[in-house]
């Protein structure tokens, strides 16, 4: 199924089935090739970790994971569902605790697809918080399609510069289709550095929180 | 006080029991341990308190407090519930677990596992269908500094089996067997 998105298909007939694809992501893998061996780095991933990146990680010396998992025990349902007088409380709960290290890789797939736009925001503010100079926010959107699974998928890296889309059959949602611009105002303080269309739909999206941010 | 070590005929021949009724990790636990030994805290038990000891263990029941096994392995088993800080040699969770983990030698988080808390081992697996949110800290002197610091805090004990210091509770299933030393 390379190059399709994992569950445009059969969504009747196959309903609730998990179904798989995978896919190219040049941005990601440049991310992986320049990771500096003798620099330490401190990563947050949102989504809900998996072994092929704890792995493809800790190849490099010295190097701390956070694993945020918004969509365990509800955590996205509730963000979504919260006053917006409540809703930074709700994402610092979502967020690992503050840590002395700053922050200087964070992985943001899916997430935004299912994130109003100004929970986005006040995430974004929050992880400027955290960012060191330099920080790398690796983000992927649906961005050609017009729907979308109603939960965030699940990614995991492959072999040769891929990753492999996991989600279920089923229901399907509107997709907000971010433009760039949308992204860059919710971004916040995060700098636009490349984005790439990719070829099952979706835009893979690499930003920088700028060295005299920190 | 109710010891965990204590030879009954009929609680060792339940915790022999105990590893049939478990997930393959906990069957590989008890073979990692060599000579088969390895203590049970049953699935009805409750701790509240400090567990130490000198032999692996398998949790299966309810532990508040922190878990010491500084030399050997402690399995969580798939209906163990742990809130604690835990230090061991090695840890591997099939059930829940809330609290931080400091392993010398490696930390496994099975597919069934439901595990929030820091993660402190030189390496660290995290399987498939496993539920995680936390840190995980692999680098070596990171350990080193986090197992090294708990050392000096903690009180080693000469102790067989683990000894719960504080509260231990069991109910009428349990006194039927299903908390005991594995021999």
């Amino acid at each position: 199924m390379r190059g399709a998105s994992a569950a445009e298909a059969k969504p009747d007939r196959d309903a609730g089935k998990p179904v798989s694809a995978t896919f190219k992501a040049p941005l990601l893998t440049r991310i992986f090739d320049n990771l500096d061996p003798e620099q330490r780095h401190v990563v947050l991933d949102l989504g809900p970790g998996c072994q092929e990146l704890i792995a493809r990680l800790t190849a490099e010396r010295g190097c701390r994971i956070e694993i945020a998992n918004f969509v365990a025990d509800h955590g996205l349902e509730g963000l979504n569902a919260a006053p917006p007088e409540s809703r930074e409380e709700t994402l610092r709960a979502l967020l690992p605790p503050p840590n002395a290290e700053r922050l200087t890789l964070i992985f943001c797939w899916d997430l935004p697809n299912y994130l109003g736009r100004a929970a986005l925001q006040t995430l974004c503010a929050l992880l400027g918080q955290r960012a060191a100079g330099g920080c790398r926010l690796h983000m992927l959107i649906s961005y050609s399609r017009r729907d979308m699974p109603a939960q965030p998928a699940r990614y995991v890296p492959a072999s040769e510069g891929q990753l492999t889309q996991h989600c279920v059959n089923g229901e399907r949602v509107p997709a907000p289709r971010y433009s760039p611009e949308d992204l860059g105002k919710a971004l916040g303080g995060f700098k636009y550095e490349r984005g790439v269309l990719l070829a099952n739909g979706m835009q893979e999206f690499v930003y920088a929180w700028p060295s005299g941010q920190a | 006080m109710f010891e965990l070590g204590k030879k009954d005929s009929e609680a060792a021949q339940a915790a022999a029991r105990q590893p049939e009724n478990t997930a393959s990790a906990s069957a590989a636990g008890a073979k990692r341990s060599g000579s088969g030994q390895f203590a049970v805290i049953g699935r009805s038990i409750q701790i509240n308190g400090d567990v130490k000891g000198d032999e692996d263990l398998m949790i299966e029941g309810d532990v508040s407090g922190t878990v010491e096994l500084r030399n050997h392995s402690l399995t969580v088993g798939k209906e163990g519930k742990v809130k604690a800080n835990i230090f061991a040699r090695a840890i591997s969770v099939d059930g829940t677990t809330e609290g931080d983990m400091f392993a010398s030698e490696r930390i496994s988080v099975r597919a069934t596992a439901n595990v929030r808390g820091n993660l402190v081992a030189p390496r660290v697996s995290l399987e498939d269908g496993a539920r995680f949110k936390g840190s995980i800290e692999m680098d070596q002197q990171a350990v080193e500094k986090a197992l090294g610091s708990s050392s000096r805090s903690g009180q080693r004990t000469d102790t067989v089996a683990p000894r719960p210091n504080g509260d231990v509770k069991a109910t009428g299933a349990d006194r039927q067997g299903s908390a005991a030393v594995a021999r």
